[in-house]
């Protein structure tokens, strides 16, 4: 791990919610860092803080204290609009609800954020067509994502977090509007993001079938942040993603 | 983007198509109003300033050519004549009367003028005669088609009959419209004797006529002179002035409320995609691209009410045309893009608190499920 470039790196991260009276402390002074081709999974009961975690790894949201540095890009000197070109450049965010823009079509999905960071026309659309191939929705291009299936729609959404080939890619329980084949098989898809292209893979879940697809595992309550070993998570009798084998086009 | 824009537009066709329609019907009053008031200025001063003449000599007092409560000697127009730097003078007889045909009244403005030179006639026969003696009149097209009068009709007042032998056009003052006879026949008719209303005064060439107006007024008792350019100016001026703040209103109020229904839409349809505008925010889109999608969705609804507008605007007005013959609209091109720069205006005026709206949209929306 050590000789791999660290791409995301939280330091002594704290975020307070609420008023000086009564303060909630969603996270504190949490530390992380990620390499590359790395898969980490965010775990943690409910209200522990995990979605706030995502958002200000992925710049969405500037943490109270601390700092947060994305491909050795510190964030918090960063005005909104930097922070936009951040998230654009070097982070690539797969939702829980697919989150694809409906009134468009498949490939547009993608074009419109390639678009936005310079490649237009053909490029674009060879870019998009590529990973869509990857992700074996290349037949769906042209079809409006709202009558794609679950599945489908969440593998359109990791070819969109693709694009501009992010340093990492944060995920938001990615498998939980999915049945136990469709999250078996966007898994895979992470876990081949991270250790085929190199982007490090960092996603927040409560569901334990996805362990076995991590690399690390931590663990989030009360704010603190702290390693597990995967194994020790995922016992043998745990319920397991059906054995699903992904092929790409 | 654009595509983005339309298809989210499109994603509610009839809120698009109300929105569209609102738009359009403030383009429509917008232009149809300042079609009217292009129209009445175009006709109502028109015939002045056709008439062929450098100078207008009327009663003291007489403000225009519509109200024309004038009279002037007869011995004036040889007055003028004396002077070095007059050409020619030609009398012209102007009032407003009422004739019979068939037991309907017909209201003229009658137009006594001196029928060998043409000058004050009528600007263009089109059909039957155009040089009226005798009992003879030649009346506006616009005034056939209301009063139902033609060619070889009889229109009857003070004890004369008249017939019409001609259709002219240009003689359309939108209130009112011309009937021309010849100066003798004016004068009979309404008793003038050798009394006239206006005398129109042609200049020597190279003669200043603003100077010659201004020597004729100081050097002539009980006048009022003015230029060609001056009287058909103040005509103009004497309708318009009155219903120009009435105009200016209405349209300030379409105005307003093709904002309102701009606004209300593009809010409403901004609203509904929150979640949509900070999934943008959330994958790399800023603020300003937020702002453009806000604007264009707006411009793209105001571009469709426009095109709507004009298209309305011009079947009215061919409808008017045929039904309404003396409600002039007159739609130029230079007007046509006024009304697409305010269109363009409101379009972006009601894109600006949506635009507020979208700039507080928090990205982290994106991770609520």
């Amino acid at each position: 791990m050590m000789d791999r470039r660290i791409v995301l790196e939280l330091v002594g991260v704290s975020q307070t919610f609420g008023d000086k009276v009564n303060p909630t402390h969603a996270l504190r002074s949490v530390s992380l860092q990620v390499p590359e081709r790395e898969v980490v999974i965010i775990m943690g009961p409910s209200g522990a803080g995990k979605s706030t975690l995502l958002a200000i790894a992925g710049a969405l949201r500037r943490p109270t204290s601390g700092e947060v540095i994305v491909d050795e890009t510190p964030l918090s000197s960063l005005k909104d609009h930097a922070l936009a070109e951040v998230r654009l450049q070097k982070i690539g965010f797969v939702f829980q609800e697919f989150n694809l823009l409906e009134s468009l079509s498949v490939i547009q999905n993608l074009e419109l954020v390639l678009a936005k960071a310079g490649t237009r026309g053909k490029r674009a659309t060879e870019r998009a067509q590529e990973l869509l191939r990857i992700l074996g929705v290349d037949h769906r291009r042209d079809a409006r994502v709202n009558i794609l299936s679950g599945g489908e729609r969440q593998r359109v959404a990791i070819a969109r977090a693709l694009v501009n080939n992010p340093v990492v890619i944060l995920a938001d329980e990615p498998t939980a509007s999915l049945d136990a084949v469709r999250g078996g098989e966007v898994m895979g898809m992470l876990q081949k993001v991270a250790h085929d292209m190199g982007s490090a893979v960092v996603m927040v879940s409560h569901d334990h079938r996805v362990l076995p697809y991590s690399d690390r595992v931590v663990w989030l309550e009360d704010g603190h942040l702290e390693d597990r070993e995967p194994a020790s998570m995922h016992s043998a009798e745990a319920p397991t993603f059906a054995s699903t084998t992904v092929q790409p086009g | 983007m654009t595509l983005l824009a339309a298809r989210n537009l499109m994603a509610e066709k009839m809120r698009f198509a109300f929105s569209a329609a609102g738009i359009g019907l403030a383009v429509f009053l917008i232009t149809v109003l300042l079609g009217i008031f292009q129209g009445w200025n175009n006709k109502v001063g028109g015939f002045v300033s056709e008439v062929d003449t450098d100078i207008w000599i009327a009663r003291d007092g007489t403000t225009d050519f519509i109200n024309a409560a004038s009279i002037l000697p007869g011995a004036m127009g040889e007055e003028m004549l004396a002077r070095d730097d007059v050409a020619a003078v030609y009398p012209l007889i102007v009032r407003p009367m009422a004739f019979e045909h068939d037991g309907s009244k017909v209201e003229v403005h009658l137009i006594g003028y001196d029928v060998e030179s043409g000058v004050g006639g009528p600007a263009k026969i089109i059909k039957g005669e155009g040089d009226p003696s005798g009992n003879e009149i030649v009346i506006d097209d616009v005034l056939s088609k209301i009063s139902g009068v033609g060619i070889g009709d009889e229109l009857e007042s003070s004890g004369m009959t008249l017939t019409i032998t001609g259709i002219a056009s240009g003689g359309n003052f939108a209130f009112t419209q011309a009937g021309f006879v010849s100066e003798e026949t004016a004068a009979e008719l309404l008793g003038m004797g050798d009394l006239v209303t206006f005398w129109l005064v042609t200049l020597e060439e190279g003669a200043d006529v603003s100077a010659t107006a201004a020597d004729i007024a100081s050097t002539t008792d009980g006048v009022e002179v003015f230029t060609s350019g001056e009287f058909a100016s103040a005509t103009r001026h004497r309708i318009l002035d009155n219903v120009l703040p009435i105009l200016f209103l209405i349209v300030g109020l379409a105005f307003i409320v093709g904002i309102a229904i701009t606004s209300l839409t593009i809010y409403t349809a901004t609203i509904e995609r929150a979640r949509e505008f900070g999934i943008m925010k959330a994958i790399g889109f800023n603020n300003r691209d937020l702002y453009s999608l806000v604007v264009m969705q707006s411009v793209i609804t105001g571009a469709i009410g426009f095109v709507f507008g004009v298209l309305l605007t011009i079947l009215l007005s061919l409808f008017i045309d045929a039904a309404m013959p003396a409600f002039v609209i007159l739609i130029r091109p230079i007007d046509v893009l006024f009304v697409l720069l305010a269109t363009i205006l409101m379009a972006a005026a009601a894109a600006i608190i949506p635009a507020r709206r979208v700039g507080g949209v928090d990205p982290a929306i994106a991770f609520k499920g």
